[in-house]
């Protein structure tokens, strides 16, 4: 559904993003529970926004190839976005699981250095093989960003992006096992900050040159953002011309 | 790598600002420096409270805060009040959640509106925050309730839709593309919440980053902003009474500014709307500093040498004296279920005294 634009809807955007950045800027810090619990239902309304849109998929929809290509080039089948949402999250989680690990432990170091060959990923246009000689430049421009906005460049695909290798889906999968999978991926995420979480989690973070330096709280806000990116792109799929014809219920 | 301190930063952008008001206001005529530095000591008193009364770092007690802020001038405190509410309401979580915050008698009635106000903008931030961006009208309604639940929880008894107005300064600022599905949500679980909402929003148009500089029409603009956002006259009631009552509260040592809300206003053709918001907002004040002094220049007719004097009586001077003169004894008295207390001025209500 295309957002008709109008003065009083683009000035209200405006005052959004700039409240919401002064809202970072002079918030109290969080206990980690509630900035996780934050980044949990904020990760959840996303799932759920996916799992309705794929709620009567047929298996035809799922894999069918729309003709407009992405940025790099390829092109997803909405079965093949959903497969990559399970896959990135199921990759941060284990990072994620990694700080909480080390907040546990009471490890001294409080910032992992992943580097290009850890997380692959770039922005289109731009060949892997360079993004990674602007490694340095990059970690210098992120220390300049705040939360508010690296979430919005997630949510909203003003800048094109490459998935890492990780995030790569395989051809086709059952539409029934990814909508199975989708909502076990969320609950073993769930699950994961049940326990014990440390008093100095949102200390701990780990950095790289395209994301940043962030903490559990950050990632689960930018998962969600990201898993929002992508239900454009689904819709888009859905309104190709040559989408199989299927009943009123479309998204 | 290290992230900017941008919350020292910011502060530090903040005082900046704070002083060029100033040094500006030197130089040039009329009300608009004053009011910027009104406006922006009043954002800089309820963002960085912690800061200004020198709080310790983990969560304080709320009674000790509030002796804190009770030791400032009044009009300071009324925002650093506030700014304590909704500091200690922001530290609450599922492991430490908040309990009766304001339901008991410890706390001075005189705090009552300006923490009922800062608890409920951080509870509808945290609501929203869990929300994201755009969740669907199931999650959207189970967030309001939860919101409304807590907001009772911890109410004062009486109190309540002081609270929950928040909610509507809560989304204008931080999530505005959802104001219409959040009054509509609010519309289905109480209508009359949805009054307190828009009058929220109201509130919250005097401080959105498109109306917060002071020059170039700011009143004019906010009060367009207020007619053409809310979707009908009930909700253009509350929000434009939402606004008169934020215009009248940060600058109530400041006569002048209200003054120019006054003589901007009749384009927009709502006197008792304008009036209402005005002296909802000088009861308000008069309740939380009751040995005020600040409340005289609006109770006398204005000088007939001055611009718009006829309209600064219509619609302050003869209204502010039959409220103070009756209304105010009766939303002051003991309070009892049912009856009206000075937490229902954070809605419009025809009080009927505008002379037609």
């Amino acid at each position: 559904m295309n957002r008709i634009v109008t003065p009083q809807s683009a000035r209200q955007a405006l005052d959004g993003t700039v409240s919401r950045l002064v809202q970072e800027f002079t918030a109290r810090p969080l206990a980690p529970r509630e900035a996780c619990d934050r980044g949990l239902a904020k990760l959840r309304t996303a799932r759920h926004g996916t799992l309705a849109i794929i709620q009567d998929l047929t298996q035809e929809e799922s894999d069918f190839f729309p003709g407009t290509l992405l940025p790099s080039g390829k092109s997803w089948s909405i079965g093949q976005v959903v497969q990559h949402l399970i896959l990135i999250e199921g990759f941060y989680r284990g990072h994620m699981q990694n700080l909480i690990e080390l907040g546990r432990k009471g490890a001294s170091k409080k910032n992992l250095e992943l580097t290009f060959r850890e997380i692959d990923n770039s922005i289109a246009f731009v060949p892997k093989a360079v993004i990674s000689k602007l490694a340095a430049p990059l970690n210098l421009l992120n220390m300049f960003i705040p939360q508010a906005i690296r979430e919005e460049i997630f949510r909203t695909p003003v800048i094109p992006g490459i998935n890492p290798s990780a995030g790569e889906p395989v051809l086709s999968r059952p539409i029934a096992e990814l909508r199975t999978e989708a909502e076990a991926s969320l609950r073993a995420t769930e699950a994961m900050f049940s326990g014990y979480l440390p008093p100095d989690l949102l200390e701990r973070t780990f950095s790289h040159p395209l994301l940043g330096a962030n903490n559990v709280a950050d990632v689960l806000g930018i998962l969600a953002a990201h898993e929002q990116r992508h239900h454009g792109q689904i819709r888009r799929v859905f309104a190709d011309p040559h989408f199989p014809p299927r009943p009123k219920n479309a998204i | 790598m290290e992230s900017l301190d941008l919350t020292s930063t910011f502060a530090g952008a903040l005082g900046f600002m704070q002083s060029s008001a100033r040094f500006m206001g030197a130089f040039l005529p009329g009300h608009e420096m004053q009011e910027a530095q009104n406006k922006l000591e009043a954002f800089r008193l309820f963002a960085y409270v912690d800061r200004e009364l020198g709080f310790p770092g983990s969560r304080p007690n709320l009674s000790f805060m509030v002796r804190r802020a009770r030791t400032l001038p009044p009009w300071r405190m009324i925002f650093a009040l506030e700014g304590v509410a909704h500091y200690y309401a922001s530290g609450a979580s599922s492991d430490n959640p908040l309990a009766g915050m304001l339901a008991g008698p410890e706390l001075p009635e005189s705090a009552m509106v300006a923490m009922h106000s800062g608890m409920g903008t951080a509870v509808a931030g945290s609501v929203l925050a869990r929300l994201g961006p755009n969740p669907s009208n199931a999650e959207l309604r189970r967030g309001i309730e939860a919101f409304f639940d807590t907001c009772r929880e911890n109410s004062r008894p009486g109190w309540f839709v002081n609270a929950i107005e928040a909610m509507g300064l809560a989304v204008r600022t931080l999530n505005p593309p959802m104001l219409m599905r959040a009054s509509a949500v609010i519309g289905e679980i109480d209508a009359e919440a949805q009054r307190f909402y828009w009058h929220g929003v109201g509130r919250s148009l005097y401080f959105v980053p498109s109306n917060f500089i002071t020059v170039a029409n700011s009143h004019e603009r906010a009060l367009r902003a207020a007619i053409d956002e809310a979707p009908t006259f009930e909700a253009r009631c509350n929000t434009v009474a939402g606004l008169a009552w934020a215009v009248t509260l940060v600058n109530v040592q400041h006569p002048a500014v209200i003054e120019n809300l006054v003589r901007v206003s009749p384009f927009i053709r709502m006197p008792g709307v304008i009036a209402n918001g005005i002296i909802s907002a000088l009861m308000a004040w008069k309740h939380m500093v009751p040995e005020t002094t600040d409340l005289a220049p609006y109770l006398r007719p204005g000088s007939p040498a001055a611009r718009a004097s006829g309209l600064w009586n219509d619609i302050v001077a003869m209204p502010a004296v039959e409220a103070f003169g009756r209304r105010f004894q009766e939303l002051t008295a003991p309070y009892s279920a049912g009856r009206p207390t000075i937490a229902n001025l954070f809605e419009y209500q025809d009080w009927g005294v505008i002379r037609k």
